[in-house]
C-alpha cells in the first residue's frame, strides 16, 4: 500500500517536472506583457490572443512555418523510402554477413551532426546550395535515413522469412517481394518510422542554423528572431513556441498507436 | 521420363556438410516422399529443388531444363510450407492470385483459375478473409491452392502438415493424397513423419546427415531395409534389434536362448561373428517358430490390437504385437517369429542378405 501511494507521489512530481515547463509556455502566450512579469506570478487572468495576432503578423514566421513543413515531410519521405530499401536488404542477410553493417550503421547514428554538417555546409557554399530547400531536404535525409534503417529492420525482422520464400516461388522479383509483401505487412512501422523522423527534422536547431539561409529558415531557428536587441518578446516567442508544438504533439499522439501497431502487427503469424 | 533428377548434389554450411552427393531421379507424376530425422538435410534438399537455396555441386535437371543455376521465378514450382507463408495483409483470394499476377496474367484469366481452385479445395466461404482469420486447416488448404492455381510442372511440399493436431493432419494427408490422383502432377514432399511417408508416397528417400540411405516403394522400405537406419526409421513401433552371434557353420544365429535359422541368406557367415538382428514387433506373434520368453513392463492397448513393452533375458527390451491376449505386468510370456521374418544387420548397421 506504502509501496504503491510511494509511486504515484512519485509519477506526479515527474508528471508535473516535466508538464510544468509546457504549461507555462502555452499560459503565458496568452497571458499580457504585465501578467507575464507580474511578480508574484498571476495564476487567473484575461486571456489575449495579442501575441498570436504579432506572430501571425511576423512575414519571417509564417514562411517559416512553411518551410519546416516541406523539410520535415519531404526529408523524411526520403529518409523512409532509402531506409526501408536498406533494411529490407538488410533483413535477408545472414546474421554474420548484417553485423558489422549495423555496427556501421549504428556507429552514424552515435556521430555527432557536427561531423556531418561543416562539410555539408562548406560543399555548399562552393556550389552555392545555401539558400536552397533540398540542401536541408537531402541533410536531414541524411541524417535520418541510419535511425530510420535501425528502426525498420526490426520490423523487417518480424516478418517470418517463409514469406519471401513464398513469393520468390510464386515468381516475384526482390523488388516486388518488398513492395507487395514486406511494405504493406510492415506499414504501422513505416508509418511509425515517419512520424519519429519528421518529429525529429522539425525540432532540429543546429543542423538548420548552420545550413538554412534567408529563404529557408525553418522554425527553430526562425523563433530567435523574437529575441532581439531590444529584449526579449516573451508573448510572441511563447505564442511561436505553442504553435510549434502543436502539430507535434498531434503527432506524438499519433506514433503512440502506430508503434503499438507495428509491433503487434509484424508478429502475427502469416 | 524423368521429371526432376537432382544429381549429386552436395552442399555445406561451413563446415557442416548437409547435403553429400545425393542424387534422385522423380518419375513425372508420381508422388515422392523426403523422409529423414530432423537436420538430416531434406529440407535443404527441397529449398534447392526450389531455386531459394544455392548448391555447391551437382546438377538439378527439372523436366528437360537444367535449372541449377536458374532463380525460383524461373524454375516452374510451387511449394507449400510448414508455416504456410501467406501473404498477411492480402485476402485469400489475392493470396492464390499473386502467383499469377506476378507472371502477369490478365485480370479476367486470373479470376477464373482462383474460382477453380476455390472450387476445388472448398475454400469458396473464405476468399474475403485475411489469412489471420482462418484456422490452420484452412490456412493450410489456401496455401495449397496458390500452389495449384498456376498449374506447375513440380509441386514442393516442405512439412506442411506438421503444424496441425492430429486429426487435420489425418484429414488433409487424406485431401493430398486424392489431389494427387486426381491431378497426377509430380509432387516432391518433405517429412519426418513416416506415417505420411508410408502412406502418399510411390518412392521413398530416407535421408540421414546428408546422405541418403535408401530409396524404394514405401514397401520395399518396409520389407527389405538397406540397413539397420531405415528398418528402425521405417514402421512403428520401430523394429526391435538384437545382439546375436553366428553358430553352426553359418547356418544359424544365437540370440539370448533363440536359435534363428539363417540358411535362406545369400551370404555365408563365420562363426562367432557378431551382428545384429531385426525382428518386427508385428512379427512376434506368430504360431510357430522361434521361441523368444519376455517378462511383461507395460502393454499398450489400442482397441484393435496391443504393443506389449518388456525385457528379454539377456536385459534387451522389445517391443512386441499382441492380437489374442493382454499380458500383465510381471507376467512372463512366449514370443514366436519366423526365421525368414528375421533382418541381419552388420557391426556397421549394413543388410546382409
Amino acid at each position: 500500500m506504502a509501496r504503491r501511494a510511494l509511486f504515484y507521489v512519485g509519477l506526479v512530481l515527474l508528471l508535473l517536472a516535466v508538464l510544468f515547463p509546457l504549461y507555462w509556455v502555452v499560459v503565458t502566450s496568452f497571458k499580457t506583457t504585465r501578467d507575464a512579469f507580474a511578480i508574484p506570478p498571476v495564476w487567473l487572468f484575461s486571456p489575449t490572443l495579442d501575441n498570436y495576432r504579432t506572430v501571425f503578423a511576423n512575414r519571417g514566421f509564417l514562411s517559416a512555418f512553411a518551410n519546416s513543413f516541406t523539410i520535415s515531410i519531404l526529408s523524411s519521405a526520403l529518409a523512409v523510402a532509402i531506409g526501408s530499401i536498406a533494411a529490407y536488404g538488410l533483413a535477408q542477410q545472414p546474421a554474420e554477413l548484417r553485423r558489422s553493417k549495423e555496427k556501421f550503421i549504428l556507429s552514424l547514428r552515435i556521430a555527432p551532426a557536427l561531423l556531418f554538417v561543416i562539410p555539408i555546409y562548406y560543399l555548399a557554399t562552393r556550389i552555392g546550395a545555401l539558400n536552397k530547400h533540398w540542401l536541408l531536404i537531402a541533410a536531414y535525409a541524411f541524417v535520418n535515413v541510419p535511425f530510420a534503417i535501425s528502426l525498420l529492420i526490426t520490423f523487417f525482422d518480424d516478418i517470418p522469412k517463409e514469406l519471401r520464400d513464398a513469393a520468390r516461388v510464386d515468381g516475384a522479383r526482390e523488388f516486388r517481394v518488398f513492395w507487395h509483401i514486406y511494405l504493406p505487412a510492415a506499414r504501422g512501422g513505416i508509418v511509425a518510422t515517419l512520424i519519429l523522423c519528421v518529429l525529429f527534422t522539425w525540432n532540429e536547431f543546429f543542423v538548420a542554423l548552420v545550413l538554412t539561409g534567408r529563404d529557408t529558415q525553418t522554425l527553430p531557428v526562425s523563433i530567435t528572431s523574437f529575441l532581439t536587441f531590444q529584449g526579449i518578446q516573451w508573448g510572441a516567442l511563447t505564442a511561436a513556441a505553442t504553435l510549434i508544438m502543436l502539430p507535434m504533439i498531434v503527432l506524438g499522439v499519433l506514433v503512440q498507436g502506430q508503434i503499438v501497431r507495428g509491433m503487434t502487427l509484424g508478429s502475427v503469424k502469416g | 521420363m524423368a521429371q526432376l533428377s537432382i544429381r549429386s548434389v552436395s552442399k555445406s554450411y561451413g563446415a557442416v556438410q548437409v547435403l553429400d552427393d545425393v542424387s534422385v531421379e522423380v518419375e513425372e507424376g508420381s508422388f515422392v516422399v523426403l523422409l529423414g530425422p530432423s537436420g538430416c538435410g531434406k529440407s535443404t534438399l527441397l529449398h534447392a529443388i526450389a531455386g531459394l537455396n544455392p548448391i555447391d555441386s551437382g546438377t538439378i535437371v527439372i523436366g528437360d531444363r537444367n535449372v541449377t543455376k536458374l532463380p525460383a521465378r524461373d524454375r516452374d514450382v510451387a511449394m507449400v510450407f510448414q508455416s504456410y507463408a501467406l501473404y498477411p495483409t492480402m485476402t485469400v483470394a489475392q493470396n492464390i492470385a499473386f502467383p499469377l499476377k506476378m507472371r502477369g496474367l490478365d485480370r479476367r484469366t486470373s479470376d477464373e483459375k482462383v474460382a477453380g481452385v476455390a472450387r476445388l479445395l472448398q475454400i469458396e466461404p473464405l476468399m474475403s478473409r485475411l489469412p489471420r482469420e482462418l484456422s490452420g486447416g484452412q490456412r493450410q488448404r489456401v496455401a495449397i491452392g496458390r500452389a495449384l492455381v498456376r498449374d506447375p510442372r513440380l509441386f514442393l511440399f516442405d512439412e506442411p502438415l506438421s503444424n496441425l493436431d492430429a486429426a487435420l493432419r489425418t484429414e488433409l494427408r487424406a485431401e493430398i493424397k486424392r489431389l494427387h490422383q486426381s491431378i497426377r502432377r509430380t509432387m516432391v514432399y518433405v517429412t519426418h513423419d513416416q506415417t505420411e511417408a508410408l502412406t502418399l508416397a510411390d518412392k521413398i528417400v530416407v535421408l540421414k546427415a546428408g546422405k541418403i540411405e535408401q530409396t524404394g516403394t514405401p514397401l520395399s522400405l518396409y520389407d527389405d531395409p538397406d540397413n539397420a537406419f531405415v528398418a528402425g526409421f521405417i514402421g512403428t513401433p520401430r523394429m526391435n534389434f538384437l545382439k546375436a552371434t553366428v553358430a553352426d557353420d553359418g547356418k544359424a544365429l544365437l540370440a539370448g536362448e533363440a536359435r534363428v535359422d539363417i540358411t535362406h541368406l545369400a551370404t555365408r557367415l563365420e562363426n562367432g561373428r557378431a551382428v545384429t538382428l531385426g525382428i518386427r514387433p508385428e512379427h512376434l506373434d506368430e504360431k510357430d517358430g522361434v521361441t523368444l520368453s519376455l517378462s511383461v513392463d507395460v502393454t499398450e492397448h489400442l482397441g484393435s490390437t496391443s504393443y506389449v513393452h518388456g525385457a528379454l533375458a539377456s536385459g534387451e527390451s522389445v517391443v512386441a504385437e499382441r492380437r489374442e491376449d493382454q499380458p500383465g505386468f510381471g507376467e512372463t510370456i512366449t514370443l514366436r517369429f519366423q526365421s525368414t521374418r528375421a533382418r541381419v544387420f552388420d557391426g556397421e548397421g549394413s543388410r546382409i542378405r
